[in-house]
């Protein structure tokens, strides 16, 4: 048995249909209602439908073979995980955004609003520009526009939310992109682990498809 | 003042738990006396600098009376060198050990920052030798704690320093943290912008895993460096002698003293090694001595516990 852990949604689907293109026949997790686990005795697979940044913390304890889980989750909760495989899903990046009057090259420290202050403080820490970094749960957008802060760090994937909120973006920091990722135990003990990375590895390739956003 | 819980990491160990622990850590300790060992026993608080390089923050630190950073061991091999680079002990020798080693993992992850190990030093012998001897060993007292499945897993950390000496430190630590991760994607993109003579083998490399003779014979054909060749070399003689063993040649030295032979153990209930170590002759260089030819590893006793609990007959209560 396999078990992989994904986050419902998005990431959920487009995971889905990976699996049906390497072969793999879907359709008992077409029918959710409010299960959150999912299991087909036939093809040996279990899934488990948790919150994003769980899916590293059960395969991390092992509980999960595999997980899928966008990089800008596993940037904020490194662990002890192998991260085997980029799916090309779930494009998008990581970007400082702002109202048009900010100025990226003024002198003073800058207070930036993020959800995610990991990425925030290592980007800027990569410029060797010191910020204070402000931690926000959500509505990340409106920090700037009613001066909470100078700017924001946040995932940008068509831009729309930021043009209804004013703001435009001044730097790219990284490109996010969903990633396979595995227990490393798991793949020694299971063969049949491998077998399935390098069936979806021919549906997905062996590239970074870069998102032009 | 909090007094009814315990620090994050931490737990007590009672009636099954604590009485098995001991058991195993004083049946191996004992074995390794027997076996020709000296026991050592080297202080729990150390100065910051005989653990690290720069600042660890999964480490306990706290200071002393001179603002001098001290540290909580999170391991006993590094104290064991120090006592061998900084005192008159006569080479060759070999030292055993049991303690509690601390790790400040990231809180609220269900991790155990408290653990008891035992484990073998063997210092200034010859290393083929030493190397078989704590293999043996290994497989004696695993045997002695009541192991019955477990395989072991063999790599080779000259492999990965020779090709990581063909890139500059930038390169050598994207490269490092895609073999870590075993990343196919990661490596194949790697090898894409920067050719070297190892790009077959480092595409091929988060697969190179599993029995010995076939990962081997796999490698073999991917490299024609001399030094890779040797260690392939060096990894398949042993695995003549430890029948069953696996490799993985993807395995990243934990540290960077460790120049030759790494093994860990592992089996199918516990999802993380309890017995590791290698070869590791560089060691002696962070306290200004010479390299020394040396081998070790250590036993985690709790991870021991996990793996045997169920077969363990105990009836004054499960903790």
């Amino acid at each position: 048995m396999i078990t992989i852990a994904l986050t419902k949604g998005r990431i959920e689907k487009d995971t889905v249909k990976i699996l049906e293109q390497a072969g793999f026949d879907m359709r008992f997790m077409a029918d959710k209602g409010r299960n959150l686990i999912f299991i087909d005795e036939q093809q040996d697979l279990r899934f488990l439908l948790v919150k994003a940044p769980d899916v590293a913390t059960y395969v991390e304890h092992g509980i999960a073979d595999l997980g899928v889980v966008g990089s800008d989750v596993l940037y904020e909760h490194p662990g002890n995980y192998l991260e085997m495989l980029d799916l090309n899903i779930g494009l998008c990046k990581f970007a400082v955004a702002s109202i048009p009057s900010y100025d990226p090259t003024d002198h003073k420290r800058k207070k930036i609003a993020t959800k995610y202050p990991k990425i925030a403080t290592d980007f800027f820490n990569s410029k060797d520009e010191d910020v204070e970094i402000v931690s926000i749960q959500g509505s990340v957008e409106i920090a700037p526009v009613i001066g909470l802060t100078d700017a924001i760090v946040d995932i940008v994937e068509t831009g729309n939310t930021l043009v209804a909120n004013g703001l435009v973006v001044f730097e790219d920091i990284v490109r996010v992109s969903s990633r396979l990722i595995a227990n490393s135990a798991s793949i020694k003990k299971n063969s049949e682990i491998m077998t399935l990375i390098d069936r979806l590895q021919a549906v997905v390739g062996n590239e970074e498809v870069a998102f032009n956003g | 003042m909090k007094n009814k819980q315990l620090a994050p990491g931490m737990h007590d160990k009672l009636f099954k738990r604590a009485h098995s622990v001991y058991q195993i850590e004083t049946k191996v300790s004992n074995f390794l006396m027997a076996s020709g060992f000296n026991r050592i026993d080297t202080p729990m608080i150390e100065y910051a600098g005989v653990f690290e390089d720069e600042l660890d923050n999964h480490n306990y630190h706290l200071f002393d009376k001179h603002g001098d950073l001290l540290v909580i061991r999170p391991d006993v091999t590094q104290s064991i060198a120090r006592v061998v680079a900084t005192t008159k002990v006569t080479l060759p020798i070999k030292f055993s050990y049991s303690g509690k080693v601390f790790r400040n993992h990231d809180e609220l992850k269900g991790l155990q920052n408290e653990r008891m190990q035992a484990g073998i030093e063997i210092i200034g012998f010859d290393a083929a030798v030493a190397i078989t001897e704590a293999l043996d060993l290994a497989k004696s007292s695993l045997h002695l704690a009541g192991v019955k499945d477990y395989r072991i897993e063999l790599s080779h950390a000259g492999i990965l320093h020779t090709i990581f000496a063909a890139f500059d430190t930038a390169q050598a630590e994207r490269l490092a943290s895609r073999i870590k991760h075993k990343s196919i994607t990661g490596l194949t993109e790697f090898v894409k912008q920067n050719p070297s003579e190892f790009d077959a083998f480092l595409r091929q490399l988060p697969r190179l895993f599993g029995p010995a003779d076939k990962v081997l014979a796999e490698a073999k054909k991917l490299v024609t460096n001399p030094e890779i060749l040797a260690g392939l070399a060096e990894i398949e003689n042993l695995s003549h002698d430890f029948a069953l063993s696996t490799v993985d040649l993807g395995m990243l030295a934990k540290k960077d003293y460790y120049t030759g032979v790494m093994f860990r153990v592992f089996s199918d209930k516990v999802p993380y090694a309890f017995l590791s170590g290698g070869r590791y002759d560089k060691l002696f260089e962070r306290f200004d001595a010479g390299a020394v030819s040396a081998v070790g590893w250590a036993l985690d006793v709790d991870a021991v516990y996990e793996e045997i609990r169920q077969d363990i007959v105990f009836d004054g209560g499960d903790a």
